[in-house]
């Protein structure tokens, strides 16, 4: 375990907003799928425009200008105004939910994060001045522009994507904090190039569709278009090696959530392959072995896939993170690894400023200091009654199980992170599960423990579960060591 | 302990004068969109837009100037967390809906632009089209009124507590009011110095703006009379000089609203570097706007000493607005974080690719624009 205090200097305490019913990770969820179908939209869709550039220069497809235009206005329509202040709602709402790792994250990378600013800039100038004076450019010019904003947008995922990975996979970082060990870390290639086929495969998809909008092209033309366009399809066969290849790069607990250990990531990844595998069978089979033609409404089913694929993935991407937001180094809960040990001593709401926004709500000091620890610690990943709620997953345990499984949390599940709190704590915080779980009367007795000293066998618990993380890790490197 | 603009040293130097510079250059292009699409709503809502040349290049222009406007932000939005991570972080998360509310609002705004130059709204009655001019406005003001709310509950440590009991939204005062005021007007002669380069460039019939991406109305600019400039260039001239007599008046009113260290920080003697810059800048652009109004063309000296003087009062307001925030902080905690965040790599990458990065855009638009010469 690193070090952590070099970047962590103190530990800040941020109010907490609360999301309804929705807890505050699907709000970003939400966002992000949306900012990334967009994003490998633009991506693929520079390098799509350039292809089709060389085609028309070429003279082997005379009517693809026609085609680009549309398809450009789509692009800047779409991508330059949705996925350009999508981005921006991404940073808004990363400092929503998670301050502290998005402070982080800034603090190491930011000099790559300015040097992907321009990018971003190189992106839409060249893509403005195509836009606006495209037809009045010479085939050379026109493919030059085309070229330096491909490049532009492959360049700003190549950046971002090693700030992304990093989060998962710090790799060498953690011993060293060398920027580029972990810019170039052991997912870095993988979701690459993995990206990259995402984004040509998105952007062939929205292609079929556009091409089916043009009314003034005739049927060969079109069909000739959509063949030119299954081009960009043709990645897609690189897909399960690469899927394979970055789940080999994974941490082994993180792996394992994905393939089993949590049915719901389990699930999601079975959403992205199962999408992408009808996209892959599609493509190959249907648009580039048999030259089908694809009409609007193929087209539109085949784009909403892709959105599930991508929808898939995302949700895959930020949940195999679990228990972290940065591994080894920040918790989902923004608390540190090493500050735990000190949190079991002080609580880990001592310090915090904020009072409860409505502390009537609660019958009594217990359950406003329940209230507060999970604020603290669970909101950003839980509700109590909603999406994901405490009380859905803790409602049925008995009043010692709960305090049992929430002392031992990194142990009850090992995608939880350890409880960073006192015994007093852990005992408000159940009594909360058990009083939203009754209905949230206006009188609460607090529910009894069977153990003769609640307090003392909470106490006992959390000595037992540490302060380490809770993966499976300590039985293989037990079992390498066991002659 | 609290600190001059001009203590600022080391790591924070470096990220204080890049936030600076970024920010600026944010300035510039956010004026150009909260100006213009006040000047193309209230020329809609009159009638005048259809013979004004300037409100023609404003709604032909004003999506690309908000697509680099947004782009250009991001820069300073990422020093901004390093320089001021937990009040930034802090203010975001105290006004909640109002603040995330800001990325759907300016993507209406966005759509509005470009639906505003689009030949479908040219059929509209001018009442609808009024409306949709004033609604993009509305946005952009929203987005500036935002803004304004984010700084100055980051400036308020002692009211966070008080604020988060409330729900986060803070009750507008005359300062809030004042101080959006002063920007509001500000941006009049910023964006009236870009548009006077605009129109410039159009008499002279260089406006290359009919091609795939300018719908209609593009080439109006060029098409104008001469008496349609005239008159465009005495609006405008009326515009940017009500702007500097505005942005003066509420600048100074808010300076008095400041708490004694804030104001002592923008109106003592360690204020003079920037002050004197910003009187010289003011001074600068009333001269030549004046002169710009008799004149019988658009002339480059004067425009010239207009954009020089927008310059430097654009950046002379930046490090105004940075020497109040620092007047209210501990510096030496700062200090210490930005040092931190400063043994992190990555540096010379940086500034590397933003040498490549701004040649290669330099070399497109002089490419386009060789190209746009040769062309028929």
């Amino acid at each position: 375990m690193p070090d952590s205090n070099f970047i962590l200097a103190s530990v800040p305490h941020y109010p907490v907003n609360e999301f309804g019913p929705a807890m505050a990770g699907m709000v970003i969820g939400g966002l992000g799928i949306l900012h990334v179908f967009l994003a490998q939209f633009a991506i693929g869709g520079g390098m799509l425009l350039s292809y089709f550039e060389h085609l028309a220069r070429t003279g082997k497809v005379p009517h693809a200008r026609r085609f680009m235009d549309g398809y450009f206005k789509v692009l800047v329509l779409v991508s330059f105004v949705f996925g350009a202040l999508t981005g921006v709602g991404m940073w808004f709402t990363t400092i929503q939910v998670s301050p502290r790792t998005i402070g982080v994250m800034v603090d190491e990378f930011h000099w790559l994060w300015a040097l992907e600013w321009t990018f971003f800039c190189l992106e839409v100038i060249t893509g403005y001045m195509f836009y606006r004076y495209g037809e009045r450019l010479s085939g050379a010019l026109r493919l030059r522009l085309l070229g330096l904003y491909a490049l532009a947008a492959w360049g700003s995922l190549f950046w971002i994507n090693g700030i992304l990975s990093w989060q998962l996979t710090p790799g060498d970082w953690l011993a060293n904090r060398d920027i580029w060990a972990g810019f170039f870390n052991p997912s870095f290639f993988p979701s690459l190039l993995y990206r990259t086929v995402v984004a040509m495969t998105i952007a062939a998809l929205v292609a079929c569709l556009v091409i089916n909008t043009m009314s003034d092209l005739d049927r060969p033309q079109r069909a000739e278009l959509i063949h030119r366009a299954a081009h960009f399809l043709a990645p897609m066969m690189l897909m399960p090696v690469l899927g394979l290849w970055y789940l080999a790069t994974i941490p082994a607990d993180s792996r394992s959530w994905l393939l089993g250990g949590s049915i719901a990531m389990t699930l999601f990844l079975g959403l992205a392959a199962g999408a992408s595998l009808l996209i892959g069978v599609y493509a190959v089979l249907g648009l580039l072995r048999s030259k089908l033609y694809i009409n609007a409404a193929t087209a539109s089913l085949l784009v909403a896939l892709a959105l599930a694929a991508t929808a898939g993935g995302e949700f895959v991407r930020e949940g195999a993170r679990k228990p972290y937001t940065v591994r080894s180094v920040l918790y989902s809960n923004a608390i540190a690894p090493d500050e735990i040990a000190a949190l079991r001593q002080t609580g880990s709401v001592t310090a915090d400023p904020y009072p409860l926004r409505d502390p009537g709500r609660y019958p009594d000091d217990a359950l406003r200091l329940g209230a507060r620890v999970y604020r603290r610690q669970c909101s950003v990943c839980h509700t109590l009654s909603g999406a994901n709620g405490l009380v859905h997953l803790a409602g049925s345990w008995t009043p010692d199980q709960i305090r049992l499984n929430i002392a031992k949390l990194q142990h009850t599940k090992a995608f939880m992170p350890p409880f960073a709190g006192s015994a007093e704590e852990v005992e408000a915080l159940a009594q909360l599960v058990m009083w939203q779980s009754a209905g949230a009367p206006a009188r609460w007795r607090p529910m009894p423990s069977r153990e003769p000293d609640a307090r003392a066998a909470i106490a006992r618990w959390l000595d037992e579960a540490g302060t380490a993380p809770g993966t499976a890790e300590r039985y293989r490197a037990a079992a390498e060591v066991t002659p | 302990m609290t600190a001059s603009l001009f203590d600022v040293s080391g790591p924070s130097a470096l990220y204080l004068g890049l936030y600076l510079g970024t920010l600026s250059l944010h300035a510039v292009l956010m004026s150009y969109v909260l100006a213009g699409s006040g000047y193309v709503a209230m020329a809609t809502a009159l009638g005048a837009r259809d013979r004004d040349p300037a409100a023609h290049l404003l709604a032909d222009w004003l999506p690309f100037g908000l697509g680099v406007a947004i782009t250009a932000g991001v820069a300073p939005l990422l020093f901004l967390q390093i320089l001021y991570k937990e009040s930034f972080y802090t203010a975001n998360l105290l006004l909640f809906h109002r603040w995330m509310a800001m990325v759907p609002v300016l993507i209406a705004g966005f759509y509005l632009l470009y639906l505003g130059k689009s030949k479908t709204a040219q059929r509209w009655p001018r009442r609808a089209r009024a409306t949709a001019a004033v609604a993009a406005f509305l946005c952009f003001g929203f987005a500036a009124w935002s803004w304004t709310g984010n700084h100055l509950v980051a400036l308020e440590r002692s009211r966070w507590v008080e604020l988060y009991l409330g729900g986060g939204v803070p009750t507008p005062s005359l300062a809030m009011l004042c101080r959006l005021a002063m920007w509001l007007a500000g941006s009049a002669p910023v964006m009236a110095v870009i548009l006077g380069w605009q129109l410039r460039g159009s008499a002279q019939g260089n406006d290359a703006g009919n091609g795939a991406g300018s719908d209609a109305g593009s080439d109006a600019g060029s098409a104008a009379s001469s008496e349609d400039h005239r008159r465009a260039r005495r609006r405008l001239a009326v515009l940017a000089l009500a702007g500097l007599v505005l942005a003066a008046g509420f600048g100074v009113n808010y300076a008095y609203l400041l708490d004694d260290a804030g104001r002592a920080a923008v109106t003592g003697a360690a204020a003079q570097p920037f002050l004197v810059p910003l009187a010289l800048g003011m001074a600068l652009q009333a001269g030549a706007w004046l002169v710009l109004a008799r004149a019988a063309a658009w002339s480059r000296p004067a425009l010239l000493l207009a954009a020089l003087g927008a310059g430097l009062a654009v950046i002379a307001t930046a490090l105004a607005r940075e020497a109040v925030r620092l007047a209210g902080i501990d510096l030496d905690a700062l200090a210490r974080a930005h040092a931190r965040a400063a043994e992190s790599g990555g540096i010379v990458a940086f500034f590397v690719f933003l040498i490549v990065n701004t040649a290669l855009v330099v070399w497109c638009l002089r490419a386009t624009r060789r190209a746009l010469r040769e062309s028929p």
